[in-house]
């Protein structure tokens, strides 16, 4: 189990399977989980390589550490799975594609309001990729869990699909099959932000004019949090197949559902790139024309 | 539908009305016998090159309307071939269609044109007004339907060549006019219509003068797959024309020469024509020499607008009094009154086209009074009532449509063809009752 | 769906339709090129492909070399792709395993002054169809049932005769009429051309037989409120105007005949500002008896004039630009008819278009009865006043007499325009047609599909569709018939399969499909929980917009997959496939 650069929510979500850890963790033998058990890297380096059979990779390729890390977990492990959406999409750190890498570093570092005469660290700390490219590019898969993070029940199934030997099956669905809101297809009068009013909770959110990009989400997390009162914002990427642009789909649903002429539409939407294409950016159209310009900027 | 009673139809003339009705009547179910004199169906629309008011590729929006028959399991398509007597009435007709020996085999001949390679005997091509040339085994136009090469015997000077170019074997030249004999329950007439000789006006010099032509001719000279290419030159000099006078009514609204009726598709066919010859020829110039415009169909006013507003076609309201020809040049002069400004005025073209008007087609008379068959005075076949039958002739059971009742332009024969269809599949659907 | 696992074997024929294509585009080397390409087989120009040697050519070698998948460069499919799809399907090749390649209209059309780039383009074309044609599946023939039931819309001349020819053919009949009474506009007159006989005795022999006829159902005073469903089963719901009941019927085919409306002057020539100002219309619903009284005082008329071009023939003015067709026929027979008990009768126009059969005779008479005729110009039409003391004025420009000339006519006899009905552009949203520019309904096809429209089991005729006489109407109305019955009688017809379809695992049910379809295809299948979209394939068009909108990717485009459309992008931008390692779901 390997971490790049991420939260560690997605393992904290596996740990999280509870007294499942009783059946799960006996029939595992965990040959590196920086964190939980006492290996190092120069461990994982020395096994042969296909020596492991399943190898969780969480967190985007930011530094070149993670890097050579996400090619070493290729190596050596036979079944590699891209374990939650920083893993499969970019996630929340592939936002950061948006801008310059020396900007972003300004407002971190060097210009960071809180501290005087601020540096880029350099001592100790791996080189920094100029931009988030998704892990696939990197190396091939054979499994992609999204979620941020996948939930505990997710991660159980497959789990136990894994250690049995038999393929995940995941329905297709997406969130708004398993949202118990009612539609009542009245247009979109006007395009509210999470704040405004009161949502009224037995009403599809969409209707009443909050942006939830369920309907362009895989439903994997069973509708979570649009049955617990918030809008869906797509933090387990498109439905199969999922490389598709999940922010292109829910923008041109919003386009054709909404009859407010596009100018209001553009008003009215304060944040686009974080509402469509909050965990999808590195992996979205407009992303990879991003990445393509980043590298072009190397040659 | 009645046992006894055929439940076929015969649609005597392969043009657009006659294409149209017999579509229509096989859609429902009936067989139709489709009767073509020519060696292919197509009609005058195969001959044009752009059709009014939408400039259309004639043959392309035609063409599919042939594959469409040819290939319709109840449609059965006899060209090079006539009628030749029907007796009975509605309900059961016998009809005899004389088959003229094509002196090939339909169902061998695949239209290669091995024939015509060898075929030493070039003769003028009718289909190109005698423009151009055609040899004596020939196809009349590349989209012929049936695609099958025809031996005009009249030139043929049967040295076989062809016969043995044949790789299937498809010729006979001792083949034999034959008899085909079958009933049907309904008959349309759709033989469509000629255009005026005028050679009856003199004093507008076609015929004598080089550079005078009349429409039909005009649109084989622009025709793509026409003698020339689609190159509009004149047949005198192969020069480009820059000056061109379109003369209208002629041969139309002319009482003295037994034509006192209105052609009703010549003022459109002119403008499309005028059009045609601009965009050819970018720096021309077009006169058109006109009685009245008559742009009365959908679009058509419009077509005209545009021909004067954005083409810059030039309309002279006069009836041409004479043509005359400069000996050296080879240009025309033409003589009329502008009735708008009162003057009588000498106008220099290089190129006249005369637009004929439209008369019932060769053999209309004989056919009519063969068939027993009312026509009315202009020679057409006279439509029962103008309200209450207008596709209907005075034999119940036989139909009419297109030119064939009297001039018209494409779209109305289309719905005329549509109509005598209806027609006809009621007197089938009852059994002549 | 059903796959086709075979490999694909494809035949490129590359057509020179004379010179149409072959003129500007050098179609041997396109042929040449596509010999070449992954997946082809047999490739080959020809003169003509839609020619029957061509047809027999495809057929040839399809058995010849065992193609599967048939590519023809060519025109435009909306020419000629019905005719291929049938000759593929004669040699037993699934019609949506063929595709066809525009190389006129998009290439040797609008690139005629560059052929060397006109020939690279086709040549990218013919490249893009051949990788697309690799990808292409076969779908099922559909057919739909049709009902046999037509319903006219419209009671006026052209819906009567409809209502009769499809009765008599044995089909059943339900016309709707929005007036209380059948007829239309013919039945109000008295005085028709280019006979003698009355509006009446014209219309009433058709009323009679419509009423009596058993097959027709008549409602009067009634709209059409409701049109829903697709060819051959279209459920219509008919509403009476004063009782509001409402009726549901379910039929196969329409015939819209709906006519058309007298324009009323206003504006012109002082119409309204007296009495004695009439229109054409108005002039022909008088009884004959009155025709020739003032309407102001009574008195004989003794001076009339008709002015033609009412309202029509006026660039650029919206809804007026249009010939309306019947007036100088019209205008001619009143006027040659009137004559005997006038002094004078002056006719002023500005084109005399009297060309249909007997027309011309009429306006002949009319002259031979000394009825003056009066040519004004173009740009400067008569002007009409109204004194205080009701006297009418008339100045204009004679054209042939080149003078300014003058007439106090009794009577003024506007020949106006013939426009639509005024809740035209409601019949038009219920049936889903077209106007065109002069206001009436659009063709499928001005020149030769002039009766049925773009909407499938809808046909149209009469005054409908264009500005026309009655007879011509009537033409119409049996035309429309045949189209109507082409459809009823062989009971079923085809529909197309590139269509779209919804993965109903995948939908979302957020409607967003069902309000971007602009057929209103989509509806939601209330049976299945959530209820998930479902395409009605009868009424889709292919369009692609729910497919595009749908954010889930639930919805599929038969004939024009992603993998089909991206491969032809693919095949553009890169001539030869690289194979790529890494990073794929």
């Amino acid at each position: 189990m390997a971490q790049a650069s991420s939260c560690w929510g997605c393992f904290q979500s596996l740990i999280d399977i509870h007294m499942n850890l009783a059946t799960v963790l006996p029939a595992l033998e965990i040959k590196f989980w920086v964190c939980v058990v006492d290996y190092k890297l120069a461990d994982l380096e020395g096994y042969p390589d296909k020596s492991i059979a399943v190898g969780l990779f969480e967190g985007v390729v930011r530094t070149e550490e993670d890097l050579h890390l996400l090619k070493t977990m290729r190596a050596k492990c036979q079944t590699l799975i891209s374990f939650g959406s920083c893993s499969c999409f970019g996630g929340i750190p592939g936002l950061a594609n948006f801008s310059d890498i020396e900007e972003c570093l300004d407002v971190k570092f060097r210009e960071n309001k809180t501290v005087s005469g601020g540096e880029v660290p350099s001592e100790n700390v791996p080189a920094i990729l100029p931009v988030i490219k998704p892990n696939h590019d990197y190396v091939d898969f054979d499994i992609f869990l999204p979620g941020c993070p996948p939930t505990s029940k997710l991660i159980l199934t497959a789990v136990t699909a894994l250690l049995k030997g038999e393929p995940i099956e995941l329905e297709p669905h997406t969130v708004c099959h398993y949202c118990d809101r009612e539609k009542k297809d009245t247009p979109v009068e006007k395009i509210l932000r999470p704040f405004d009013g009161n949502a009224d909770p037995d009403r599809c959110l969409l209707e009443q004019g909050y942006i939830c990009v369920g309907s362009a989400t895989w439903g994997l997390c069973e509708g979570l949090c649009v049955n617990m009162g918030s809008t869906c914002r797509g933090c387990y990427g498109p439905p199969p197949p999922i490389m598709q642009d999940q922010g292109a789909n829910a923008m041109s649903m919003l386009g054709t559902y909404a009859p407010l002429p596009p100018e209001e539409i553009k008003e009215q939407v304060k944040d686009p790139l974080g509402l469509f294409n909050r965990f999808t950016y590195a992996t979205s159209h407009l992303g990879s024309i991003r990445i393509k310009r980043e590298e072009a900027k190397k040659k | 539908m009645s046992e006894n009673k055929p439940n076929s139809a015969l649609v005597i003339g392969g043009g657009v009305a006659g294409i149209t009705a017999a579509l229509d009547i096989a859609s429902q179910g009936f067989k139709v016998y489709l009767v073509e004199r020519n060696p292919s169906i197509g009609g005058v629309m195969a001959q044009i090159d752009k059709t009014f008011p939408t400039l259309d590729c004639s043959a392309c929006i035609l063409t599919p309307k042939l594959s469409e028959v040819s290939r319709h399991k109840n449609i059965e398509i006899l060209t090079y071939s006539e009628v030749g007597s029907v007796t009975g009435s509605a309900g059961d007709f016998h009809v005899r269609v004389k088959r003229k020996a094509r002196y090939v085999n339909e169902d061998v001949c695949t239209g290669c044109g091995d024939c015509a390679e060898e075929c030493p005997v070039e003769v003028a091509n009718e289909f190109d007004l005698n423009i151009g040339f055609r040899k004596a085994i020939y196809v009349p136009f590349p989209q012929a339907t049936p695609n099958v090469y025809t031996v005009d015997k009249e030139n043929c000077i049967d040295c076989g060549r062809c016969v043995k170019a044949c790789q299937r074997n498809a010729i006979d030249l001792d083949m034999k006019d034959t008899t085909l004999e079958f009933h049907v329950g309904a008959i349309i007439i759709a033989t469509g219509f000629q255009l005026y000789d005028i050679t009856d006006y003199p004093r507008l010099g076609y015929g004598h003068y080089a550079n005078v032509i009349h429409a039909m001719e005009f649109e084989r000279l622009i025709n793509a797959a026409g003698p020339t290419h689609g190159h509009l030159i004149r047949l005198g000099d192969g020069k480009t024309p820059k000056s061109i006078g379109f003369i209208q009514c002629v041969g139309a609204r002319d009482v003295q020469k037994g034509v006192p009726y209105c052609s009703r598709v010549c003022c459109m066919y002119s403008i499309k024509n005028a059009v045609m010859a601009l965009e050819h020829n970018t720096d021309g110039e077009v006169w058109v020499y006109y009685a009245d415009i008559r742009a009365f169909g959908k679009g058509f006013e419009e077509f005209y607008e545009m021909a004067k507003k954005r083409f810059g076609v030039k309309f002279i309201r006069g009836r041409v009094a004479e043509v005359m020809e400069g000996k050296k040049t080879g240009n025309l002069v033409i003589r009329v009154e502008d009735t708008e400004t009162a003057e009588v005025r000498l106008i220099e073209h290089d190129l006249i086209v005369i637009s004929p008007g439209v008369v019932p087609p060769i053999g209309m008379d004989t056919m009519a009074k063969k068939m027993g068959i009312e026509q009315s005075d202009d020679g057409y076949i006279q439509a029962e009532h103008t309200f209450f039958g207008p596709t209907e002739t005075k034999t119940p059971g036989v139909f009419v449509c297109g030119c064939a009742e009297g001039p018209k332009d494409i779209p109305d024969s289309v719905s005329a063809g549509s109509a005598a269809a209806m027609k006809a599949t009621i007197v089938l659907s009852q059994g002549g009752t | 769906m059903s796959d086709t696992k075979e490999e694909p074997r494809i035949g490129v024929f590359v057509c020179h339709c004379g010179h149409n294509i072959a003129g500007v585009v050098d179609v041997v080397s396109v042929a040449e090129m596509a010999r070449d390409l992954p997946n082809v087989v047999f490739s080959t120009d020809e003169m003509f492909m839609c020619s029957d040697a061509g047809q027999v050519l495809i057929k040839e070698k399809v058995k010849e070399h065992n193609l599967n998948r048939v590519v023809v460069a060519s025109c435009s499919p909306r020419m000629h792709e019905p005719t291929f799809r049938r000759v593929v399907e004669e040699v037993d090749v699934n019609r949506y395993l063929f595709d066809q390649v525009n190389l006129r209209e998009h290439v040797s059309w609008c690139h005629t002054r560059e052929p060397v780039k006109a020939t690279e383009k086709a040549k990218d074309l013919v490249r893009m169809s051949v990788a697309r044609a690799a990808k292409l599946e076969n779908l099922p023939i559909k057919t739909v049932n049709v009902l046999p039931k037509t319903m006219v819309v419209g009671g006026g001349i052209a819906g009567l005769r409809s209502s009769l020819d499809i009765a008599e053919r044995g089909f059943d009949v339900v016309l709707v009429e929005k007036d209380t009474q059948l007829g239309g506009n013919v039945a109000k007159w008295t005085h028709l051309f280019p006979s003698d006989e009355s509006g009446a005795q014209v219309i009433g022999p058709l009323i009679a037989a419509v009423r009596k006829h058993k097959r027709i159902k008549i409602h009067l005073n009634s709209k059409v409120s409701d049109f829903d469903g697709y060819i051959g089963n279209f459920e219509v719901t008919i509403k009476n105007l004063s009782s509001e009941k409402e009726t549901k019927v379910n039929i196969g085919t329409v015939i819209v005949s709906t006519g058309f409306e007298a324009f009323k002057p206003v504006g012109y020539y002082s119409y309204t500002k007296s009495p004695n100002i009439i229109t054409l219309a108005e002039l022909q619903e008088m009884p004959p008896a009155q025709m020739l009284i003032r309407p102001s005082d009574g008195k004989p008329v003794k001076k009339m004039v008709f002015i033609g071009c009412v309202g029509s023939r006026e660039p650029g003015k919206i809804g007026h630009e249009h010939c309306s067709r019947h007036c100088c026929s019209a205008t001619a027979k009143a006027a040659a008819d009137l004559r005997d008990d006038v002094d004078e009768s002056l006719v002023l126009y500005q084109d005399i278009r009297t060309y249909g059969k007997g027309h011309e005779e009429f306006h002949r008479l009319a002259r031979q009865k000394h009825v003056i005729y009066s040519k004004f110009p173009t740009d400067a039409h008569p002007n009409v006043e109204v004194a205080a003391d009701g006297d009418i004025r008339i100045r204009w420009f004679d054209v042939l007499a080149g003078s300014e000339l003058e007439f106090h006519p009794d009577l003024v006899v506007l020949a106006s325009a013939m426009i639509p009905p005024d809740d035209m552009a409601e019949t038009a949203k219920m049936f889903s047609l077209t106007r065109s520019g002069d206001g009436f309904f659009n063709p499928e096809h001005i020149k030769l599909a002039p009766l049925t429209t773009h909407t499938a089991g809808v046909m149209i005729a009469g005054a409908a569709q264009a500005a026309k006489n009655a007879s011509e109407a009537v033409i119409d109305a049996s035309g429309a018939a045949a189209k109507a019955v082409g459809l009823m009688a062989q009971g079923e017809v085809e529909i197309e399969s590139t269509v779209s379809h919804v993965i109903s695992d995948l939908c979302s049910s957020c409607h967003t499909c069902v309000t971007a379809c602009p057929y209103g295809a989509i509806i939601m299948d209330e049976e299945q929980t959530p209820p998930v979209a479902f395409v009605q394939e009868a009424k889709c068009k292919g369009c692609g917009t729910c497919a595009a909108a749908c954010p889930s990717s639930a919805i599929v485009m038969y004939h024009s997959t992603d993998e089909q459309i991206l491969t032809m992008v693919e095949a553009y931008l890169c001539t030869t496939p690289e194979p790529e390692g890494g990073g794929s779901a």
